[in-house]
């Protein structure tokens, strides 16, 4: 570990003049990260406010901290427990499914050589281009003729397979030094073999943020839940939010508890996954 | 069916230290070998992806493509053959939409990938303490739903009592009207300084130049962890290479880090542009948070993916949204294979 | 270390994919590779056969048909924009509503805002599902009508056995009923609940000038803005989209119409509506008014002092009363119809309807029972106190003395129901509500004069009534 550290410390802009030059950066980053965060802490303390103050926003921070925001909010959405609940499974399954189905392709994509590979890929691609909101009408006919309504396989499978994911993972996969595949060819080790026991581990850090992305895709995501679920016990955290917006006004701070309360878990996650982001190959080594 | 192609021959299952083996001749050979070299098993990869995107996100493309060859009522089309686009190519509001959608890009999409690749370089510099704090710090504003995110940034931008009036005012400048201002930030520079200016340079609007700051909050985290995780990806040793060689800070990031990012680079930039010319959702929050018209003040924050959520839900022309929708996504067809064609070759990926 | 976790991930990912290959139960993926390349050309041919025959999915129900109420049990899905308490509320009154008819259960459902709620009725109606009833504004139901997913309500309405008697026709409102110009006038949806388009007045800052009452024409209005306007207060703070229905509230008030008698042409252009536009443009000029750049901005403002006049809601009412409250600087404040140049006030009255689907005559009598029962003074009574609209009943108001004893403000304006106007119905008012709201804009912006704003939104809307 120790050694690993003292390389890393050879990396670029250590040329800067040690203490000077680390300073100027931490004050970038410091700045970086205020701008950042601002706007997330104001609207964490404006969830602590009075209907009143939290609407007028001209204080940061409330006169009177009242928590029982928070419980108000739990409460007037009902279903919150069942909510996250529901939230989390399909938030994990979706990334489950797309880890699977855009590993196998980004593999194939960048690493093989097959008929048409180009023009799939750009069709794959360009399924990201046309707008989500036309998308929705055809895919719930879909749903509908699969029976799948108010059940979580339409809050799942049709989310299991993304553009972007392949995409991202099959620059990765590029960026692994091709050294390393013929090696392994010559070695008479066939693809899924080589994508499981080099090209994935060496993928650490792609393969995270890809599953984070998807993750997060799948737990903000409110308008497709609504359209396939009846059943509020099938529903995700976004219903939840959504329901402190009413016709004649909104309950801000009932609603900036809920927004809170939905990050929560998000930034859980997030904090746990921290150590695998880390270090990718750079310290995994290919270095033998 | 994935079990079937397990090889039992693999030798180099277990073994790790792979790069040794390697002398750079038989590479060069076996690159040939492989080149020549069909593999059938591909289509098997790429299968299950291609089964869930061809249902449920091709499937979508003909459909659209049917409704905007129609006109009617959702379940009561009457064909009308390319009529809807002759309609979207001959309105002005269109065009004025494209327009607003690739200046929306433009003020979104250089920036957010500027300023991510510099906080992301800046972070990965090995002296860096707490880094795993600054990278959750800076990846939060794309956690957080675009809800309420939007509801604090119309405080901020808030022309009567909002933070950046109030800095602005502190400064010596005088206070502007943010999300609610149509007039164009050119025209407005003009005004201040008392200077007549064609029509022509008036510029965007205040209003989406504010809203595109709020998406390059929103969405600076997210570039920045891509650019990170791109940045593991390059081995110290190259580093550790070019230093013995007496190369500078500088150099290394021009010689090194520019080209070894550069799959990642060109990921970002091809998601980017793509991302940016469907842009919906924050211009929505935004519009709703500042209490506007979709795509106000006047339109003039009226992209392309508005203006045909607009004419899907305000008018309910299904046959026209939909045409929209396919020109829009033949736009940035266009430029996601001008991105392959280009950067891609130069980026060799 | 490191390499133990990498085998151990190496090992989990094994595992997946072991665990998903023998595993082709999960319907989806076995099956569809060859479907994938067929369902969309499939697909795609399917709508067409649709507009040939329409009827088809309604048609082959309607043979049972039993008068009066349903003899086997029905199950009524009931799509709404409810939230939160009023979620609440409607489910009680749906439980209610099975106690006296147990074989009919209604299941209301949040479908998100009136939006998201059009966007999910729009794709069932595509799809050939739609609920048995939902909540919808006139406009959106126009929409509906014209994918014929919706029935005319007259013969039910009109039936001797389930409809309403003459003594009901008189005692709700004619605004809660509501008839289509453009399908034949035909009532396609009914209200169980309305607001209606008030104006707010802050009564210490019109004390402070010796006003004791609200102003009731438009110079009195000036009047007042001309002495408060100071400093942090402004008179007006229009949304910044601007506000069709204030618009609307005060071309009536002008004695205006938005809409000709034979619904072909707008008539807001006409001089009432240009008298409006006007008065909205000196507002500005005056800088008596300011753009809003928040959501219910003015509500805030008008609770911390900053604003002497809003236009809005009744369903506002609550959030006005608790902010007040909370913020502790405005004492005294009221309702009021507004300046009006008609001999008496007219008021704005609108809100969400409920439409009834095409399904099978017993779903639609049930429908019918149960929208009625919403209707019904003591389930109408219940709701009101639940969530501050108004009944669709005269007679509502003996159920409700204590609610108005303890809600004064709320009472006043049950008495101007009475005055109440509807906007129009047309499909086409939902991009119309959108053209006036940027003719507002525009004159507050000082970008045109006050008539040219008005005669542009006007040609776009007459293009867009004539149907595109």
């Amino acid at each position: 570990m120790a050694a690993v550290t003292e390389k890393r410390s050879s990396l670029p802009l250590a040329w800067l003049t040690q203490n000077l030059g680390q300073k100027l950066i931490y004050l970038i980053l410091i700045a970086g990260a205020v701008w950042a965060l601002f706007p997330f802490l104001w609207m964490v303390t404006s969830s602590f406010k009075s209907y009143a103050e939290a609407s007028a926003a001209e204080t940061f921070f409330p006169t009177r901290w009242l928590f029982s925001n928070y419980i108000d909010a739990w409460n007037q959405v009902g279903y919150f427990p069942q909510y996250f609940l529901n939230t989390i499974f399909i938030a994990v399954a979706t990334v489950a499914g797309v880890l699977i189905t855009s590993t196998l392709a980004a593999y194939a994509f960048a690493r093989m050589e097959f008929p048409g590979r180009d023009v799939l890929f750009i069709i794959l691609l360009a399924t990201m281009m046309i707008p989500f909101e036309v998308t929705l009408i055809p895919n719930f006919i879909l749903i509908r003729n699969l029976k799948w309504a108010d059940q979580y396989q339409a809050l799942i499978i049709p989310w299991t397979a993304s553009a972007f994911s392949v995409f991202l993972l099959r620059q990765f996969f590029l960026s692994i030094p091709s050294d390393l595949y013929d090696a392994a060819v010559i070695d008479g080790c066939n693809n899924l073999r080589f994508l499981l026991s080099i090209i994935l581990p060496l993928s650490r850090p792609a393969l995270i943020t890809s599953g984070l992305f998807t993750f997060l895709a799948s737990w903000n995501s409110l308008m497709w839940p609504l359209l396939v679920t009846n059943r509020p016990e099938m529903r995700p955290i976004q219903v939840g939010i959504a329901s402190f917006i009413g016709d004649a006004g909104t309950q801000i701070q009932l609603l900036l508890a809920a927004v809170t309360i939905s990050v929560i878990p998000v930034i859980i996650l997030y904090l746990i996954l921290q150590r695998w982001f880390i270090e990718g190959i750079a310290t995994v080594g290919i270095r033998g | 069916m994935i079990c079937d192609l397990a090889d039992e021959e693999c030798i180099l299952a277990r073994s790790t230290p792979v790069a040794q083996t390697i002398s750079p001749r038989t590479a060069v050979q076996t690159r040939a070998i492989r080149k020549r070299r069909t593999q059938w098993s591909a289509y098997i990869f790429i299968l299950p992806a291609f089964v869930i995107i061809g249902i449920f996100h091709i499937f979508p493309v003909f459909y659209a493509v049917y409704v905007s060859l129609n006109k009617g009522a959702i379940n009561r089309f009457a064909f009308v053959g390319l009529d809807q686009y002759a309609r979207a190519l001959s309105s002005g509001d269109f065009w004025n939409a494209l327009v607003t959608t690739l200046v929306y890009a433009l003020l979104t999409m250089p920036i957010t990938m500027a300023l991510a690749l510099f906080f992301a370089y800046l972070l990965y510099q090995p002296f860096v303490k707490a880094r795993g704090i600054f990278r959750a710090i800076f990846f939060l504003p794309y956690v957080v739903s675009t809800v309420g995110s939007a509801i604090v940034w119309a405080w901020i931008f808030d022309p009567r009592s909002g933070l950046l009036n109030f800095v602005l005012t502190r400064l010596g400048l005088p206070a502007l009207r943010w999300l609610i201002e149509p007039d164009g930030v050119g025209l407005l520079v003009a005004q201040g300084l008392g200077v007549n200016i064609p029509t022509w340079l008036d510029g965007p609007s205040l209003a989406l130049v504010a809203v595109s700051i709020f998406t390059i909050w929103q969405f600076m985290g997210y570039d920045i962890v891509i650019f990170l995780a791109g940045l593991t990806t390059i081995p110290n040793e190259m580093y550790e290479a070019a230093r013995i060689d007496g190369a500078n800070g500088f150099q290394l990031f021009r010689h090194i880090t520019i080209p070894l990012l550069a799959p990642t680079t060109f990921f970002v930039i091809v998601i980017s542009v793509i991302g940016s010319l469907q842009s919906f959702n924050s211009i929505f929050a935004m519009n709703q948070a500042a209490e506007q018209s979709l795509g106000g003040p006047l339109g003039s924050t009226s992209t392309l993916t508005v203006y045909m959520f607009d004419q899907l839900y305000t008018y309910s022309n299904y046959g026209y949204a939909a045409a929209i929708a396919i020109i829009l996504s033949c736009i940035i067809l266009a430029f996601t294979l001008f991105n392959f064609k280009v950067l891609g070759k130069r980026s060799s990926y | 270390m490191k390499k133990f976790l990498v085998l151990a991930l190496v090992l989990a990912l094994a595992l997946v994919f072991a665990a998903c290959a023998p595993a082709p139960t999960p319907a989806p993926t076995p099956a569809p590779p060859t479907a994938a390349p067929a369902q969309p050309t499939a697909a795609p041919a399917q709508p067409t056969t649709a507009p040939a025959q329409p009827t088809t999915a309604p048609t082959a129900a309607p043979t049972t048909v039993p008068t009066a109420a349903p003899a086997q049990a029905v199950a009524l899905q009931f799509w709404t924009a409810q939230s939160g308490p009023q979620d609440t509320a409607l489910k009680k009154l749906a439980a209610q509503f099975q106690q006296q008819y147990p074989n009919i259960t209604v299941t209301p459902t949040f479908q998100g805002n009136y939006s998201d709620l059009y966007k999910k009725v729009t794709a069932a109606i595509a799809a050939g599902s739609p609920p048995d009833l939902a909540i919808a504004y006139q406009n959106d139901v126009a929409n509906y009508i014209k994918s014929g997913a919706v029935i005319p309500l007259d013969d039910l309405m009109n039936d001797p056995k389930i409809g309403f008697t003459a003594d009901d026709m008189k005692d709700i409102f004619p605004s809660f009923i509501d008839k289509y110009p453009e399908f034949g006038n035909k009532v396609y949806s009914l209200a169980f609940m309305r607001s209606m388009q008030v104006m707010y007045y802050n009564a210490d800052m019109l004390n402070s000038i010796g006003m004791t009452q609200p102003p009731a024409t438009w110079n009195d209005l000036l009047k007042a803005c001309a002495a408060l306007v100071k400093g942090d207060v402004v008179c007006y703070e229009m949304p910044g989209g601007g506000d069709a229905s204030t618009f609307a509230s005060w071309v009536f008030s002008n004695g205006g119409n938005m809409i000709s008698a034979d619904g072909k042409t707008v008539a807001f252009d006409q001089q009432p509506g240009i008298d409006t536009m006007t008065f909205l443009g000196n507002l500005f000029t005056n800088k008596y008014a300011i753009v809003q750049a928040k959501a219910y901005q003015d509500q805030t403002d008008f609770s911390l002092g900053k604003v002497v006049f809003t236009f809005g809601s009744t369903a506002g009412l609550p959030y006005y009363a608790t902010a007040i409250k909370q913020a502790g600087k405005v004492q005294n404040w009221g309702i009021a119809p507004g300046p009006h140049t008609t001999p008496n006030p007219v008021v704005d009255i609108y809100g969400p309807s409920v439409t009834v689907f095409k399904t099978t005559t017993a779903k639609q009598q049930a429908a019918f029972l149960f929208l009625k029962f919403l209707m019904s003074k003591d389930a109408n009574a219940q709701w009101v106190q639940a969530t501050s609209y108004f009944p669709a009943r005269a007679s509502t108001k003996d159920a409700l003395t204590d609610f108005i004893k303890a809600n004064p403000l709320y009472g006043n304006a049950y008495g101007w129901l009475q005055y109440g106007r509807g906007e129009p119905t047309q499909a086409a008012w939902n991009p119309i509500r959108n053209f006036i709201g940027d003719a507002m804009v525009t004159v507050a912006n000082g970008k045109a004069t006050p008539t040219d704003a008005l005669k542009q939104a006007a040609q776009k809307a007459n293009a867009a009534l004539a149907g595109q």
